[in-house]
């Protein structure tokens, strides 16, 4: 892999950039690997990364049957923040964030994580206790979070409506400012540039059409491009978990739902953070590009279809001019629906299986994106040791039948 | 200066003053701002996004990427408007963008500049995620904020948006998008069988293409056909014509939704239109050529140089050169040249072109070069001369350049037809190599794509198309579409095109010009291995601007195409998504915004709150009184003294807005043995029952109390918070789980006003008030349900207690709510009765251990709650199988307890977390929290909820409410959580 640099930049605009590298080859399948990761998104990318640089384990095939992070991770806001309420749920989410912070020079690749602070907003007595009670959870567990009244948030945002006189007025929030965001088709295009420099074959257009189990192991896969072996594969196919488990007739706790969001045409900045606000159902941040980021909620029903229902749009966009007035002039440019895979208990599956060699990482629901590189980093782990990474143990599949739940509704970015 | 006024096109006489960063211009009425900013000569109107490269005028339509401008100021500026799309009104107000200090001088230039010295550029694709990496300090300090600097094109109003918005929602048989010669003729025909047709076009003015031709003595019949079509359908009754609006997205069930400007107190209409049918007739869009400085000022595509002179009467040019490769641009030569402007070349990038074309030049004396492209726009700013060159046979090399003067270069790359709205009903588009450009080809189920829109260009060939969709529509909908007349003369659709990528010669050839994405940049994106569309798209950003990729997306894939040596259908398009047009945020928001953004709930009795001066709380959809302060009193004196005088006294409490559902049928007590963990089979007519429902997981969801009016009739009362939830719930079991329950769930609560009347002297109040109801213990025991009428009213009483004191629910028929309260506050003078808001039922409820929202936060089971013993073991109900996992009974679960602090005077916090060490710091053993908090009166101490790991066997333990935020800790002991009464005598006195 040859380095990119801001001297290699200027180098090749000498030579009109016609001799740059392929940031990844483009390998044919080989007959057998050791381990098959099914999903080229950003945690399928970054699990093959791991696994090659930290376990040494290169001989490595991703699948992915459209091209490189094309699912979720090229639809989503791109929030990154650790403040959840629950030890193990934040504790995976905080192992996250530090790996985010040296992330764009461990890849040599600038995924733009940009530490610009998070705040969740609170809107009645209620959401304030819950704030108040998920710092504290928070700052008990090492992780940076305050909570700050009206006058604080404005300082912050100065562009909010902080008008005690609306239907909900901002009564305050939490601040993380150790969140905030990354460029999210990098963060996967960073990973496949990294894993295929282990010598990972990343494999596009080549969908799992099965997977092939002998006395209760896995053998392999049969896809569109012929049968690979792997004696593990390990399934990171968000939405689709559930198509994936019900070819060894597994069943996940998931439920796949549509969850939208959209961009603004872009617009000098004017607005440094990240504000999500559960109560009013709708998140936005800014772009380094100038497009406002705006989340919506997942829809009420299941499916696969990447877009959503109107409702849910206009009800987001209602929240947007609530807060920022001066937003409802600017045009909506592009919207888009991702699929999520939600857990009951709105937390992930970072497991083994009842069948050897099958492993889930899946469940992630609308939050994903933040987990990318702790997601990948802990479940290398588990692939490597056949056990359970200590972080990811909790997040065992078994968890729905022993009912050790780890119930993050409240602290999840979208209330489902 | 090269655009003038030339001609009165098709607009009015009169005069309108407008200003341009300032400067005042004149336009006549009907102009749009580009044609306007034409007509007074200016070229360059803003500055690129990433280079800062002057931007001009370069289209008629929705496609425009170079003329982004703000229409507007404070808080009706409007960034980003597309000039060519916005009308110009007297006295607006113009600004360029992404430009200081002026657009003709702007010093982020710069950025072009490097690009100049340098072979390549610097801000190739992709640039960004090769550097800015080192030192890593400097991405906060320096990198990032000065990306940040640079980002954006136009600035966002300061202030609130003044104007208003409006939703519609329409239903029609025949929708027709776009009012070109094929969209008009198809709904002129479908109108004519009664059925109600929808017409939709985002220009002012209807017509499409026909508005490029010249209103001309030749074209009279032409253009008479026009206004008479728009005429018939403005006449038809079952016809509404909509101008101005932007249908920009079809969706599942045949729905289209569009953004309407209108003038006048609304600035925008959302309209929502179910349709039964869609004919898509949205035309073509002209497609630029891919050669050196294309984004220049003053290149614009030749069907918009045509449009401007035509239509508009402003010549774009004193002398026009033309660049193609098909047919269609040479009548914007011709229309040039019979107008008297000089036209100095006709480039045609093909060797033979027709001879009619080659004729038409000869005859006007217009030098035409074939077999040649140009290779360069020339000049400092705007275009100024061009440099063109011959083509290689093989189209892979140029030779013998030469300059060509010209001050306007009019170019076509061909049509592409706009295949985004049918595309939004789920197919792919095809492409047609006739046309070089996709077509929609499969049509979606009640999707007739028709016209330009399908790749028929021919004028009267796509009205025979729309003709025939027409007749198709209305036939499949019962209706006979009518005969139209057809338009008088005929265009030849033909285009002839030889498609041309790309020019094959150095220099700055500009893909997408409005994210400054170079043909370069796809050729090395490539090299990079982003190969698929998305990828390519993703990494470079091209057809991500508000021109949706109208212009650039396929001179972009069919680069990359040929760079990957595969067909431009194997290389494939991006997924068409809706908006196909930028949509203003407010257009969405309607008037749901302000005090309508959620509707405020109000009781029977908000008024008599208000008058009593209550403080209102938020809960839920209400305002509720939070507490109602005497004289000098804070909150905390108000609620402690209504605490003490519930306690003491008597107190009256407005609970309008618990959920309420009636439940009725022959299997209602089964359902609800189901729906609840406890037993509502073997409730007696005339009592009621607390009970508690579980989600499936075994979490609990929801209580309430349910009343018994009749062997087949119930009452069920839910939480305020849960009140649509639970009714949503109910439904779904009833059609989803169990459709053989003959049992009909109807929500009431809009039906009944509810009061909670508790105290010692509860039963003396209420015997005052309503002197025909027996409230002695034995007639009216507790949990009795007693039916009264009161002056008319129906009233409904409970004897049911959330205080823990001797209380009765009463709910009355919505209308005489206020009444009845009134009479239960006049009966309840001779006993002082107050009324109490939510901090006093919260105080009250706290002393007596029973657990809310606060508590029940979809986390908690029924053993966490102390509850597991109301839980039936004689039947199954939701939630049972999940609830016995290990996890969910596991001792070690928080559990309920009361906490009182250890200095009574000191408020234990909700939201502290419960630790065992005296000053809790990060890695601090987590063992509870505390979920509600109060002073009680009756204790006279700061008491709370809360739940503590296995804390039903921690009772007495001392330990620790940790607050970290605010470096708290407050010394607490674990008591059992009814603080208040624990033996529950008060309620049955």
């Amino acid at each position: 892999m040859k380095k990119y640099s801001g001297f290699s930049l200027f180098k090749h605009s000498l030579s009109h950039h016609e001799n740059w590298q392929a940031a990844w080859r483009s390998p044919q399948p080989k007959k057998e690997y050791d381990v098959i990761i099914v999903g080229g998104g950003g945690h399928g990318l970054a699990t093959a990364y791991y696994l090659a640089k930290v376990h040494g384990i290169t001989n490595v095939a991703v699948l992915e049957k459209g091209y490189l992070g094309g699912g979720n991770t090229a639809r989503n806001t791109t929030i990154v923040r650790s403040n959840y309420l629950w030890d193990e749920a934040s504790k995976l989410y905080d192992h996250s964030l530090d790996l985010w912070k040296d992330l764009s020079q461990d890849l040599n690749y600038n995924v733009m994580f940009s530490q610009r602070g998070v705040l969740n907003l609170g809107h009645n007595l209620q959401d304030m206790r819950d704030i108040e009670r998920r710092v504290n959870a928070n700052r008990l567990n090492g992780i940076d979070g305050v909570v700050l009244n009206t006058a604080e948030v404005k300082e912050i945002v100065p562009i909010i409506n902080d008008s005690q006189d609306i239907r909900y007025p901002v009564l305050g929030a939490s601040w993380q400012a150790t969140g905030g965001v990354a460029r999210h088709d990098a963060v996967a295009w960073g990973f496949a540039r990294g894993a295929d420099s282990f010598g990972v074959d990343l494999i596009q257009q080549c969908e799992v059409l099965d997977i092939v189990t002998e006395e209760g192991a896995v053998v392999g896969v049969k896809t569109n491009q012929g049968f690979i072996g792997a004696k593990k594969v390990a399934c990171v196919t968000a939405g689709n978990s559930g198509v994936m488990a019900a070819m060894v007739g597994l069943r996940l706790p998931i439920e796949s739902r549509p969850l939208q969001a959209l961009v603004s045409e872009p617009i000098k900045p004017i607005i440094d953070t990240v504000v999500m606000s559960n109560a009013v159902h709708a998140y936005v941040s800014q772009s380094d590009k100038g497009d406002l980021v705006i989340g919506a909620g997942t829809d009420s029903y299941n499916g696969y279809g990447q877009r959503g229902s109107f409702n849910i749009v206009e009800h987001t966009m209602s929240a947007i001019c609530e807060l920022f007035p001066m937003f409802s002039r600017v045009r909506m440019n592009r919207a888009w629906g991702g699929i999520v895979d939600t857990c009951p208990d709105a937390c992930p599956i970072i497991s083994k299986t009842s069948v050897k060699g099958l492993f889930f990482n899946c469940g992630w629901g609308t939050g994903g994106f933040k987990a990318t590189p702790g997601s990948g980093n802990v479940f290398a782990h588990t692939l490597a040791h056949d056990e359970a990474h200590p972080l990811a143990a909790p997040f065992s599949i078994d968890r729905f039948s022993t009912g050790h739940l780890i119930d993050e509704h409240g602290a999840a970015g979208v209330a489902h | 200066m090269s655009g003038f006024r030339h001609g009165a096109g098709r607009l009015g006489d009169a005069q309108l003053n407008f200003t341009f960063d300032g400067k005042p211009m004149l336009a006549r009425a009907g102009d749009t701002v580009a044609s306007a900013l034409l007509a007074n000569g200016v070229e360059v109107v803003g500055r690129s996004f990433k280079y800062h490269r002057p931007r001009g005028v370069t289209s008629s339509g929705p496609e425009e990427a170079g003329a982004l401008v703000t229409i507007g100021a404070g808080g009706k500026a409007d960034p980003n408007a597309r000039a060519t799309m916005e009308p110009v009104t007297q006295g607006l107000e113009v600004f360029s963008q992404n430009c200081f200090p002026s657009p003709k001088f702007d010093l982020m230039s710069v950025n072009g500049l490097a690009g100049a010295i340098l072979p390549g550029s610097l801000f190739s694709a992709g640039f960004y995620y090769k550097t800015f990496m080192w030192p890593a300090a400097l991405w906060y300090k320096f990198y990032e904020p000065s990306i940040r600097a640079a980002a954006g094109m136009g600035v966002p109003p300061k202030v609130a948006d003044p104007d208003i918005y409006d939703r519609i929602q329409m239903f029609c048989d025949v929708a027709v998008v776009g009012g070109g010669s094929a969209g008009l003729s198809a709904a002129l025909s479908a109108s004519q069988s009664g059925l109600r047709v929808v017409i939709f076009d985002e220009h002012n003015d209807l017509g499409g293409q026909l508005l490029n031709e010249a209103n001309s003595d030749q074209n009279a019949d032409l253009e008479q056909w026009r206004k008479d079509t728009i005429a018939a359908l403005e006449a038809a009754d079952n016809v509404t014509v909509l101008a101005r609006a932007v249908c920009w997205g079809r969706f599942d069930g045949n729905m289209l939704a569009a953004h309407q400007s209108v003038d006048g107190k609304v600035r925008q209409n959302y309209i929502k239109v179910q349709a039964k049918k869609i004919i898509i007739a949205a035309g073509a869009i002209e497609r630029p050529l891919v050669f050196g400085n294309n984004d220049k000022p003053n290149v614009m595509l030749a069907s918009a140089a045509r449009r401007m002179l035509n239509h508009y009467g402003t010549a774009t040019g004193k002398m026009l050169a033309v660049f193609t490769n098909n047919d269609s641009a040479y009548q914007t030569a011709f229309d040039y040249s019979d107008a008297g402007i000089k036209v100095s070349a006709v480039v045609d990038s093909r060797q033979y072109p027709s001879e009619a074309l080659v004729d038409g030049c000869m005859s006007r004396g217009i030098t035409l070069h074939t077999q040649a492209v140009v290779t360069e726009a020339k000049g400092w700013q705007a275009v100024r001369s061009i440099e063109i060159a011959d083509l290689a046979a093989n189209g892979q090399s140029v030779s013998n350049r030469r300059r060509v003067a010209c001050d306007v270069l009019a170019h076509s790359g061909g049509w592409t037809p706009q295949v985004q709205m049918a595309a939004h009903g789920g197919k792919p588009p095809i492409y047609d190599k006739t046309i070089a450009a996709f077509v929609v080809g499969d049509q979606a189920p009640d999707t007739y794509s028709v016209g330009a829109a399908e790749g028929e260009n021919g004028l009267l060939a796509g009205v025979a198309q729309a003709l025939e969709a027409a007749k198709a529509a209305c036939a499949e909908l019962g209706g006979t579409a009518g005969a139209v007349t057809a338009p008088p003369q005929d265009r030849d659709g033909a285009t002839n095109i030889v498609p041309l990528w790309s020019v094959p010669a150095k220099g700055k050839q500009l893909v997408d010009i409005q994210h400054d994405v170079t043909a370069a940049d796809v050729v090395q994106s490539h090299s990079e291995g982003f190969v698929s569309v998305e990828h390519l798209k993703r990494y470079t950003t091209l057809g991500m601007a508000n021109d949706q990729g109208r212009t650039s997306n396929v001179n972009a894939l069919a680069i990359m195409a040929e760079c990957r040596g595969v067909s431009i259908a194997e290389a494939g398009t991006t997924r068409f998504r809706a908006p196909i047009a930028p949509v203003s945020m407010g257009g969405f928001a309607g008037r749901e915004i302000g005090k309508h953004f959620k509707p405020v709930r109000r009781t029977p009795m908000q008024e008599w709150h208000e008058k009593a001066g209550a403080v209102f709380v938020q809960a839920g959809m209400y305002m509720r009184p939070q507490y109602y302060p005497q004289a000098g009193e804070t909150i905390d004196d108000a609620y402690e003294r209504e605490t003490e005088h519930v306690r003491k006294k008597v107190g009256i409490c407005d609970v309008t807005s618990l959920g309420k559902i009636e439940i009725v049928g022959p299997d209602a007590a089964e359902f609800l043995d189901r729906v609840y963990i406890n037993m509502f089979s073997t409730l007696k007519v005339g009592k009621a029952r607390y009970g508690v429902m579980l989600r499936e997981d075994g979490i609990v969801y929801d209580d309430g109390t349910t009343s018994r009016f009749a062997e087949d009739r119930f009452f069920m009362t839910t939480t305020t918070a849960k009140a649509g939830p639970v009714m949503a719930y109910l439904e779904r079991c009833l059609e989803i789980d169990w459709p053989e329950l003959k049992v009909r769930v109807s929500s009431v609560s809009e039906r009944w006003g509810a009061m909670a009347v508790a105290g010692p002297d509860a039963r003396a109040t209420l015997t005052a008030a309503f002197p025909s109801v027996d409230f002695s213990n034995e007639a009216f025991p507790f949990m009795g349900v007693v039916h009264a009428e009161h002056n008319g009213a129906k009233l409904v009483i409970l004897r049911i207690s959330f205080s823990g004191e001797m209380a009765y629910e009463v709910y009355a028929t919505s209308e005489h709510a206020t009444d009845i309260w009134q009479t239960v506050v006049d009966a309840g003078q001779a006993y002082d009765i107050v009324p109490y808001g939510l901090e006093t039922l919260g105080a009250l409820r706290i002393e007596k251990g029973h657990v809310t929202g606060a508590e029940l936060d979809g986390r908690v089971t029924l053993g966490d709650v102390h509850m597991d013993g109301m839980a039936s073991k004689k039947k199954w109900f939701v939630g049972k199988n999940l609830k016995q996992r290990e996890g969910m009974v596991h001792p070690d679960r928080p559990q309920l307890v009361g906490l009182k602090s250890v200095d009574p005077r000191t408020p234990i916090s909700t939201g502290s977390i419960l630790v065992t060490e005296a000053n809790a710091t990060a890695g601090a053993d987590k063992q509870g929290w505390v979920s509600s908090m109060t002073y009680s009166p009756e204790l006279g101490s700061f008491i709370a909820l809360g739940f503590l790991r296995g804390g039903k066997d921690r009772i007495g333990e001392r330990i620790y409410a940790a607050y970290p935020v605010k470096g708290k800790n407050v010394e607490v002991e674990v008591v059992s959580n009814h603080f208040v009464d624990p033996t529950n005598d008060r309620v049955k006195g």
